[in-house]
């Protein structure tokens, strides 16, 4: 009898950690700044919802930009031509950004010119850290403005200014 | 005997295909000769590299449709640094290599047209549809500039400043690297910042 009520249970248990298994990254709750539209790319400012701890913590936010089909832009280094993809933070006392990191770029050849960018989407990730002398208990208003080069034969620069907060809470390890 | 003849054939080809490819671009050296050449202007006359030979040429790879090239006509930058080295004797040379069908490619009367527009004080506007002089000099991007001295020695080759956008509001805080080259080399001086990393669109080749 036991035996069977154990039987009965496990597809519920396994079903519930089979959706939670499931649940693909980008289907996670995650905070986003509102879109802004330029130079045939969307582009959105996102941090997992999870509250950060605060202060003392660390985040990442990510860059994220959905480009238009046959359209690319460029990171760091754009390679022979084209133009990096810079992004201004504009942070709360206290806070610091790291480095912009990318994803390994893919080539573009335009004739004798080769350049390194990316299509489709994008989503390059700085990591924030909150100064332990930052006022604890606030929501992080992080601020960026966005400017990259969209390309396909022609050029088209873009530019979005950003706006997303972050929920917090008190750090309790720090 | 066929098949293995045909495989030779079709290995030909891609080597010859990747030479072609690497070879494309040149890339002349700073202190060496700037690579002489003939093109004709949006007037229709032939100029020379050789025939400036004495003076200061600057070679600035543009196209009007560039953003880039809007970003230093628009605000009147480029026709700031033509005006202010024209009266010290330097020549202005601005070549488009935009290839026919491709952005920036434009007949001579539309190309007189455009610069008269945007009052351009280059001293000829040479046309470069085939790209030979393009790829002699390795342009890359508009703008992509380069500076000869009197010696006929290339001096500087690369961006126009240290701020790659498409910005104009970025100029002021701007160092112009060919104004740097130009006024160093006037002065007698050995050009402090002979190369940079070129930013802009692609050349339309």
């Amino acid at each position: 009898m036991s035996k069977r009520g154990r039987v009965d249970l496990a597809p519920f248990v396994l079903g519930a950690l089979g959706l939670l298994a499931a649940a693909p990254a980008a289907d996670r709750p995650w905070v986003s700044s509102a879109p802004v539209r330029d130079a045939n790319a969307e582009v959105t400012l996102a941090a997992p919802s999870a509250p950060v701890a605060h202060p003392g913590g660390e985040l990442r936010v990510a860059v994220r930009f959905k480009i238009d089909p046959g359209w690319h832009i460029y990171g760091e280094d754009p390679g022979d031509a084209g133009m990096p993809t810079r992004v201004d933070w504009a942070l709360p006392e206290g806070v610091t950004s790291g480095p912009l990191e990318w994803p390994e770029p893919r080539e573009f050849q335009e004739g004798p010119i080769t350049t390194k960018g990316y299509e489709k989407e994008v989503a390059p990730e700085a990591v924030l850290r909150v100064a332990s002398t930052a006022p604890a208990g606030e929501p992080l208003v992080v601020k960026a403005t966005v400017r990259w080069l969209s390309c396909k034969e022609v050029c088209v620069p873009g530019k979005a200014e950003l706006v997303l907060n972050i929920p917090t809470e008190k750090g309790e390890t720090t | 005997m066929k098949r293995m003849l045909a495989a030779l054939l079709l290995m030909l080809g891609f080597a010859f295909t990747a030479v072609a490819e690497e070879a494309e671009l040149g890339a002349p050296a700073i202190g060496e000769p700037a690579p002489d050449f003939t093109l004709t202007d949006i007037n229709g006359k032939p100029q020379a590299l050789s025939k400036f030979k004495g003076k200061h040429v600057v070679l600035e790879w543009t196209n009007p449709d560039c953003p880039f090239v809007k970003k230093h006509y628009e605000s009147g930058n480029m026709q700031a640094l033509q005006k202010e080295y024209s009266t010290r004797g330097v020549v202005w040379l601005s070549v488009n290599s935009s290839a026919a069908g491709k952005q920036g490619n434009y007949t001579p009367e539309k190309w007189r047209e455009l610069q008269a527009k945007w009052k351009a004080a280059a001293d000829a506007t040479l046309l470069d549809p085939a790209g030979t002089v393009g790829r002699l000099y390795g342009a890359k991007t508009t703008p992509h500039l380069f500076v000869v001295n009197p010696e006929g020695k290339l001096i500087y080759a690369g961006a126009i400043d240290d701020v790659a956008s498409a910005d104009a509001a970025d100029i002021p805080n701007s160092t112009n690297y060919v104004r740097m080259a130009l006024a160093e080399s006037i002065a007698g001086k050995e050009v402090s910042n002979p190369t940079s990393k070129p930013y802009g669109c692609s050349v339309k080749y």
